[in-house]
């Protein structure tokens, strides 16, 4: 196989391709091009899924190895566009509502969705970072789509901010790294990092020698001890940037008012996508690149769960605000996920896996919804104007109620069985304490679920809220979201055998 | 045996039923709606009856697809016929058909009907899944199910706060109970590699006895603490007497005769894995004793028709959960029959006299019913006897067996005996405390204030009026099997031929006692037993009429004289209170030193609620870390990102 | 020959003074620049880095971080614009409409 192949970037390219034809097509063309530029995306989309299936065939590692093509990979990639295609389907409606330009829209979602495909397959830190770029560039964008209104460009302004900021973080992390280790090359850090601990082990006399194959150096030239404290300052300048993308504590402060602010359609794709993507490398970094130092980092991990779930469902018992109701909730489910992310072990990575399907699914049924009320200038997205619903839309309520039990994780949906590989996996690491305290969560979290859904059954509405009627793009999402929700409750075992085997090839390839 | 039972018919005919009303009983008329609704029950009835004359010898077993088939994980949709399951079919479905006949009198004209018996339906589905399931993953189906719907009736009369509130308590409180079933589903697994019964049932049975607690014992505890959250067992019991606010059918069918019985189903379902810890089974033991004394207890001093009826239900389900303690599985599963039956009736015949009365609950404003409702009359009193366990009727056949194997059985003893006496005699005083004071004595009601849970019910009519055929029909088929519901069981002791443990031993042949010592006893000192706790109903019955119907005065005296101890009932052994300085006011310390100053301890009221407000205060505060301001934002990542760095480097260096 | 140290205090000190500007810096444009500076600190650690493995990666990695940082100068200032279109005002502690 040649060492760089453009085989492997395919779908990268497609994508590419057809954003920069949406955006020339939106440009150029009259008012009512916004179909045909729908069309053109979802075609994109498909043929991108089609270039990502067609990979399989030919897996391994591109481009000098900073690019790989693995199940794990191609796991995210079909993840991203099943994601982008849901959000392109179902944004159609409120883009006209609120007068916004399509094919700019389309454009930075494709960019975005570019951006996340390359995190998902970065063997390489740097192109990792250029991929977290390129989706948070597109994101910034997307945020602060509705210019004209305050709430919105002041959300963008604030994930730009604290977005860079972090990415700095995240980026003097891979500096330190390379620093440390000589390489951004996660493979070849985790062979590095398991020559020194062999040393270690090996040499109990103390002389720990460098491990120098000829290509590789570090800052411990000679004789003197391995970097460890450095190795550590760049381990957690790396989770710094990753906790802040998958909004994990502490580092979550930016998730409610972001989510608050942009436009719904918006708040939905950041809320799986992007999030998936984050998670996609956090796993990489953490479980391939630094798996020698788990435990280490896996009590910065055990912590960082508990506060996000903790902070997230406590705080969400006190919104009115949907979106920002289901940001909070999404800081909780992040916590959910980093549980199974703690347990550091081949169950735990596929229970990440199959909650973020599940997760991506209800949740972007449960925005959908939220975008629908929400009316021109998202002007009823409080809890109270959901009043009724039950009564008043029988159908839009019963989805809307599929996806918080969803959330809630009752069985026969998606959310249950990926709340219950979660617990399953932390428990097989013995993590018993971090199991108790994500079941004392998920009982909390009931509670404010429960709230959403006495409102839409068992209130009485105070105002009259005007009710659109369901268009046939919305009302397909909304069907493959809550059929997918119920499928992956009762039927999960193919997305589930893809999960294992991403994460057979993360844990066991390396 | 049949070749093919289609057993999964049972459970999907009510939920097609469920379906059906949900989608077009807005727009059809009550009857449609109510035929619908008792017509698939009644299907699912004759079904179950089908399947429980076809039951052979071994269990039978009907696997339709696979549901999980991971690598490391498997589940499958299958469903387990077995004595044990069948007998459940038939209560569940043979109840909630009575049961569902009753609401098409009871509810109509209260507004909701369809989505009243929607809901339902939903229910029969999702516990007769919970019934029949071949392995502890499609259970625990059913079993949250099954709360959601509870969850759904409670709150029916959703114009009411206190209705709402009670649903959400209900729901949280047994999602507790659930995730310890959820663990102990999840050690099973890592246990037995299965999860199905016909798996686990015969490798546990296969394992020796624990000694000291191990994995079974553990195992056995969380399905415990499932369990007691799900019968409202000490210490999560608190959620039943709330759930009253819901309608009356629902109270029976839900809250007395199925869902809350689950606990002792899975106990029971899981017997094999019990006898072999026995550490577990002493605790289940104790913690059924404790819940059946100390809630009758309460049962004496409450006011309220439902609320009485509700802790003497907790009180039955702890008799229950402590016939399995002492590994007397038939029995408790015999007492679960009987006392669907009886409980039903209690609680319907309730309903009858609080529709009667135009909603009013409270008994001290009732009396003298028993010339207006003589048709409830007589049903309220053969199911008062058959609480108090007063032979013939058929509580006597199921709680005599109770009694005796907590004295004999080699897990019991003397302490579980007289636990269950003294509950025995306690609860005959409050059951015809409230029989005297409804329907004895002069008649309180000339004008009921109509200040109950019927919100929709019309002013009263005047005089309190019996109730429709369509209800009173029920109420003397469930007073039949009040009746005689008890005669299948009765032991060689009396004659009888002791069908009942014959019919279910094949259920609890794995469980058979791996220690055989059984003590014999002669049949003279088991007739001893036998009198001695019939004397004690009787003394209780007796009590009851002397206080409440032929010196009244004496009631009160008796309060008065008592009265520390009264108020100390009264207000529920102050476990609320209790409740809150145990677990609510140090999460108030905590909260307060360690991560903000100056709460105000002001609105702390009642357990529940007060722990529900400590917790969104709590939030509260961790939303006011979300300033707004981007700059204090940065703040929070600099700090995050400083005791990051501070912890990894000094574990480094 | 400056040591290697040397150069990875000063980058140290650069970022840790870019996160203080940040952190007290009222102003929008200060702050997007002190950003900036973080970023540059570790365009030096880089440099420094791969000049002392002799190799070229770490160069080129300054290259990439570069074109990075300079889309997102452009996207930022847009954004800064658009805020500056809504509230007329550039100080960072009044941009707080949503909250707790």
């Amino acid at each position: 196989m040649p060492a760089w192949n453009l085989t492997a970037i395919l779908p990268e390219a497609i994508l590419t391709v057809v954003g920069i034809v949406v955006m020339l097509l939106g440009s150029f063309s009259s008012q009512n091009q916004d179909r045909g530029c729908r069309t053109v995306t979802l075609m994109g989309l498909a043929g991108a899924t089609v270039a990502v299936v067609a990979q399989r065939q030919h897996q391994g590692a591109f481009f000098d190895g900073m690019f790989l093509v693995d199940p794990f990979g191609i796991f995210f990639h079909l993840l991203f566009f099943l994601i982008a295609a849901l959000v392109v389907l179902s944004s159609a409606d409120y883009l006209q509502a609120e007068k916004l330009t399509v094919g700019e829209f389309y454009t930075l979602l494709l960019f975005g969705t570019v951006g996340m495909g390359l995190m998902a397959s970065a063997n390489d830190l740097i192109l990792s970072f250029i991929g977290l770029e390129i989706s948070s560039l597109a994101s910034y964008v997307l945020v602060g789509f509705r210019r004209g209104v305050a709430s919105s460009s002041e959300s963008a302004l604030k994930y730009f901010l604290l977005g860079s900021f972090a990415t700095a973080f995240f980026l003097y992390g891979i500096a330190l790294l390379f620093g440390a280790t000589g390489s951004t090359r996660l493979t070849q850090i985790q062979e590095i990092l398991r020559n020194v601990s062999g040393r270690a082990t090996a040499g109990a006399a103390g002389t720990v020698l460098l491990p120098t194959p000829s290509t590789l150096s570090s800052l411990a030239q000679g004789p003197e001890q391995f970097p460890t404290a450095l190795l550590g300052l760049a381990a957690s300048l790396l989770f710094v940037g990753l906790a802040f993308k998958v909004s994990a504590a502490p580092f979550q402060v930016w998730t409610p008012d972001v989510y608050q602010g942009a436009p719904t359609p918006v708040t939905a794709f950041l809320s799986t996508g992007p999030k998936a993507a984050a998670f996609a490398v956090f796993l990489r970094v953490f479980l391939v690149g630094l798996e020698q130092t788990a435990d280490q980092w896996s009590a910065l991990l055990w912590v960082s769960a508990a506060l996000s779930m903790f902070i997230g469902n406590l705080a969400a018992l006190w919104q009115s605000n949907m979106k920002r109701l289901l940001a909070y909730s999404s800081i909780a489910h992040a916590g959910y996920m980093l549980v199974a992310f703690t347990a550091h072990s081949v169950d735990g990575t596929s229970a990440v896996l199959f909650y973020l399907v599940a997760y991506a699914v209800m949740n972007l049924g449960a925005f959908l919804v939220v975008t629908h009320l929400g009316n021109r200038g998202e002007r009823y997205v409080e809890m109270d104007d959901y009043a009724g619903l039950g009564y008043r839309s029988p159908l839009l309520a019963a989805c809307l109620t599929i996806f918080l039990l969803s959330l809630i994780g009752i069985p026969l949906t998606g959310g249950f069985l990926g709340k219950f590989y979660v617990f399953r996996s932390a428990l097989q690491a013995d993590l018993i304490g971090l199991t108790i305290l994500s079941v004392v969560n998920s009982a909390i979290a009931a509670y404010y679920y429960l709230r959403v859904m006495v409102a839409m059954y068992m209130n009485a509405p105070e105002r009259p809220v005007p009710l659109e009627p369901v268009s046939s793009s919305v009302g397909v999402t909304l069907f493959i979201c809550a059929g997918g929700t119920l499928w992956l409750g009762v039927f999960p075992q193919s997305i589930l055998r893809l999960a294992e085997n991403a994460a057979q090839w993360l844990l066991g390839a390396g | 045996m049949e070749s093919n039972l289609q057993l999964w018919l049972i459970p999907t005919v009510p939920l097609l039923g469920a379906l059906w009303n949900g989608l077009w009983g807005k727009r059809s008329s009550e009857r449609a709606v109510a035929s619908v609704a008792v017509g698939a029950v009644a299907v699912s009835f004759l079904l179950a009856l089908r399947a429980f004359f076809a039951l052979g010898d071994a269990p039978y077993l009907e696997s339709y697809f696979s549901w999980i088939a991971a690598a490391s994980f498997q589940a499958h949709f299958n469903f387990y016929l077995d004595p044990l399951s069948a007998v459940m079919a038939l209560i569940v479905t043979g109840v909630g058909l009575l049961i569902h006949i009753y609401a098409v009198g009871y509810m109509s004209q209260e507004g909701g009907y369809y989505r009243f018996f929607c809901y339902m339906n939903l229910f029969l589905f999702f516990m007769l899944t919970l019934v029949l399931a071949g392995n502890y993953l499609l259970m625990f189906v059913g079993w949250e199910g099954v709360g959601l719907c509870s969850y759904l009736l409670i709150g029916f009369y959703f114009r009411r706060e206190d209705a709402a509130d009670a649903g959400k308590k209900a729901f949280i409180t047994t999602r507790l109970g659930d995730f310890g079933f959820l663990i102990a589903l999840l050690m099973i697994y890592s246990t037995f590699e299965s999860l199905n019964y016909s798996e686990v049932l015969p490798a546990a049975a296969s394992l020796p006895v624990e000694s000291t607690a191990g994995p079974l014992t553990v195992i056995c505890l969380l399905l415990l603490v499932g369990a007691a959250g799900k019968s409202a067992q000490v210490p999560l019991y608190v959620w039943l007497p709330d759930a009253m606010l819901g309608p009356t059918p629902v109270s029976a069918l839900i809250h007395a005769a199925t869902m809350v019985t689950a606990g002792v189903y899975i106990i029971a379902r899981s017997s094999a894995l019990y006898v072999h810890a026995p550490q577990a089974l002493f605790m289940v033991a104790l913690v059924g004793g404790i819940t059946a004394f100390y809630a009758a207890t309460i049962g004496i001093v409450q006011t309220d028709i439902k609320r009485i009826l509700a802790y003497s239900t907790i009180s039955q389900i702890g008799y229950m959960v402590m016939a399995c303690g002492v590994a007397a599985f038939s029995a408790a599963i015999f007492h679960l029959m009987t006392h669907a039956f009886f409980k039903a009736l209690l609680f319907l015949g309730a309903g009858s006299v609080i529709h009667a009365l135009g909603g009013e609950q409270d008994i001290r404003k009732m009396g003298g019913l028993r010339h207006y409702l003589p048709r409830t009359y007589w049903s309220f009193l053969i199911a008062c006897l058959a609480i108090a366990a007063l032979p013939p009727f058929s509580g006597f056949f199921s709680k005599d067996p109770i009694l005796w194997e907590a004295y004999v059985s080699p897990y019991g003893g003397i302490l579980f005996w007289l636990l269950g006496i003294l509950t025995a005699g306690i609860t005959s005083f409050y059951i015809f405390r409230l029989f005297f004071l409804t329907f004895h004595g002069h008649s309180k009601t000339a004008v009921a204030t109509s200040s109950g849970i019927h919100v929709a019910e019309p002013a009263h009519h005047g005089v309190p009026h019996e109730s429709p055929p369509i209800m009173t029909w029920p109420l003397m088929i469930l007073a039949a099997l009040s009746l005689a519901g008890g005669w299948v069981g009765i032991p060689a002791l009396w004659r009888g031929g002791d069908h009942w443990n014959l019919f279910l031993a094949p259920a609890f042949r794995l469980a058979a006692l791996p220690t055989e010592h059984a003590v014999s006893h002669d049949a003279a000192t088991e007739i001893i037993f036998t009198l001695a706790s019939i004397l004690v109903s009787v003394a209780g019955i007796a009590l009851a009429y002397l206080l409440y119907c032929r010196r009244p005065e004496l009631a009160a005296a008796a309060a008065a004289r008592l009265r520390g101890l009264h108020t100390l009932v009264l207000n529920k052994y102050y476990v609320d209170e209790i409740y809150r300085s145990l677990f609510v006011q140090p999460l108030v310390v905590v909260s307060r030193e360690l991560l903000w100053k100056g709460m105000d301890a002001a609105a702390i009221d009642g357990s529940f609620q007060g722990l529900a407000n400590r917790t969104r205060r709590l939030g509260d505060r961790v939303r006011r870390m979300q300033s707004g301001n981007i700059r204090s934002y940065a703040g929070w990542v600099v700090l995050g990102a400083i005791l990051l760095i501070s912890f990894m480097v000094g574990l480094a260096s | 020959m400056v040591p290697l140290s040397y150069y990875l205090i000063l980058s140290a000190i650069l970022f840790g003074l870019g996160t203080a500007g940040f952190l007290f810096k009222r102003n929008i444009v200060t702050i997007f620049m002190s950003v900036e500076l973080m970023l540059n600190a570790v365009n030096l650690t880089f440099v420094a880095l791969s000049y002392h493995f002799r190799q070229l990666d770490g160069q080129i990695f300054v290259f990439f971080v570069m074109v990075v940082a300079a889309a997102e100068a452009a996207v930022g200032l847009a954004i800064i614009i658009a805020v500056f279109r809504n509230r007329g005002s550039l100080n960072v502690d009044q941009m707080d409409l949503m909250k707790f």
